[in-house]
């Protein structure tokens, strides 16, 4: 007795040659097998028939996607480029003084915690645990910043550059720079002569006399949940980051050291998350 | 060249590994929009949408030489989106002055012979077995691949697809 399994491999030459030829041996001394395999072989042939019968045109497809991809000159709308300069001009205001906080950057360490709200802690080294901070703390080299879903801050480095943190970021201080190995900054205000370095783990920017928005997360889909990529989007100057120079209005992504494709112009909807940090920090 | 190296020169901006990438895989995906779409959609349209999707998306794809079944299961949602959007505009029978086109379900086509009418009528995991070896000619590695499923599971559901094109249609036997 042939299984229908076998029938229908050798059928479709999916059995290789010695398991082919005990099948054939098989159904020559048996006339039901060889009735079945008759009758798949007529199917077969008329879904052959069929699938033959449907053309497909694999150039006009490829012709079609091809104009589709291809690089157009992009034209922004007036309103886009007028809601695009008032968004980087707002984001470019020199920031009120905040009287509530009293910084003191005569005490040791390089940073202050100028704003915090919602949950944000310090990671300590010695006990291990989550100290929560409040707006005026200092911060030393080496501290490591963690932020709940709703923690909000901004960490204001001595020589000027600025830090804002969005829920979810944690974030070591390191001299001279920061590392980010997950969550959603915005560096503004760094000096020209006095670059902020920001590692991700996914490639190192320094950010000098430019405002850029920092994104670093898991990719998705399952297979993917330990890969990590972090886009760059320049709000305002230019970054030049692995001989690459981004301007303002561009985005660009990087996984584990390499550009992921081009840097692409971003849409003014785009602008998201950091306008909400930015009303949330008034 | 490998799919890899496709996908990573396409990925640096070279459109023509790209339309490499969809020659090889055209007929694969077009032979899951024809199962998965009922008889007169527009069949050619969503194989091109799912390219460009795939363009779009394939910086997420970490797998680089995984890009066949990447593909697939692009269109996949391709077509059940168009599914979607279809009945979302279906016009309610009472503003209708004519008969109203027949509704779709799984599998549902007015397909113009009894075989494909019988295709059609398939569960979409049998359907999507025989389009790939037929309409795209592939051998059970390759489906088993764009399946995501094993290649024993390939030859149990061509032979359970034979199974019921034979019992609904007749006549094969003599």
């Amino acid at each position: 007795m042939i299984g229908p399994e076998r029938l229908n491999a050798l059928l479709d030459r999916e059995l290789d040659e010695a398991a082919s030829a005990d099948v054939e041996r098989a159904i020559a001394s048996d006339a039901a097998a060889r009735a079945e395999l008759d009758a798949l072989r007529r199917l077969d042939a008329a879904l052959r028939d069929d699938a033959a019968a449907q053309p497909f045109d694999v150039d006009a497809l490829a012709r079609a996607v091809r104009m589709s991809i291809a690089p157009k000159p992009r034209r922004l709308r007036p309103v886009a480029l007028a809601a695009c300069a008032f968004v980087i001009g707002w984001l470019l205001r020199p920031m009120p003084p905040l009287p509530s906080v009293q910084l003191q950057p005569d005490q040791p360490g390089i940073a202050s915690l100028e704003r915090a709200v919602g949950d944000v802690a310090l990671l300590s080294e010695t006990t291990h645990g989550r100290e929560p901070l409040a707006a005026g703390a200092r911060l030393r080299e080496g501290d490591e910043l963690t932020l709940g879903k709703d923690g909000r801050c901004i960490v204001a480095f001595d020589d000027g550059s600025r830090l804002w943190l969005d829920g979810g970021s944690t974030v070591a201080i390191k001299a001279g720079g920061v590392e980010l190995p997950s969550g959603r900054a915005v560096v503004r205000d760094a000096p020209e002569d006095a670059a902020l370095e920001v590692a991700t783990g996914d490639v190192e920017v320094p950010v000098a006399d430019c405002t850029l928005a920092i994104d670093r997360h898991a990719m998705s889909g399952k297979l993917s949940a330990e890969r990590f990529e972090t886009s760059l989007r320049v709000l305002a100057g230019s970054i030049e980051v692995r001989g690459r120079r981004i301007e303002a209005g561009y985005e660009a992504r990087f996984s584990g050291g390499e550009l992921i494709g081009e840097p692409r112009r971003m849409e003014p909807d785009e602008l998201d998350w950091w306008i909400r940090l930015e009303l949330e920090q008034r | 060249m490998s799919d890899a190296e496709l996908v990573e020169r396409a990925l640096a901006g070279s459109a023509p590994a790209f339309e490499e990438l969809l020659r090889g895989h055209a007929r694969r995906v077009r032979a899951l929009c024809l199962s998965r779409l009922p008889h007169g959609a527009p069949v050619d349209d969503m194989v091109q949408e799912t390219f460009l999707r795939a363009y779009r998306l394939l910086a997420t794809l970490h797998d680089r030489d995984r890009f066949g079944s990447f593909a697939a299961g692009i269109a996949v949602r391709v077509c059940a989106d168009w599914r979607k959007a279809r009945a979302r505009t279906e016009v309610p029978l009472d503003d209708l002055a004519e008969p109203p086109a027949p509704p779709i379900v799984d599998g549902e086509n007015t397909a113009h012979s009894p075989l494909r009418a019988a295709i059609a009528a398939l569960p979409a995991i049998h359907r999507d077995a025989i389009a790939l070896f037929y309409f795209a000619r592939l051998p059970y590695r390759e489906i088993a691949k764009t399946l995501g499923i094993g290649e024993a599971a390939v030859n149990a559901r061509l032979t359970k697809a034979r199974a019921l094109l034979r019992e609904r249609l007749g006549g094969f036997e003599r």
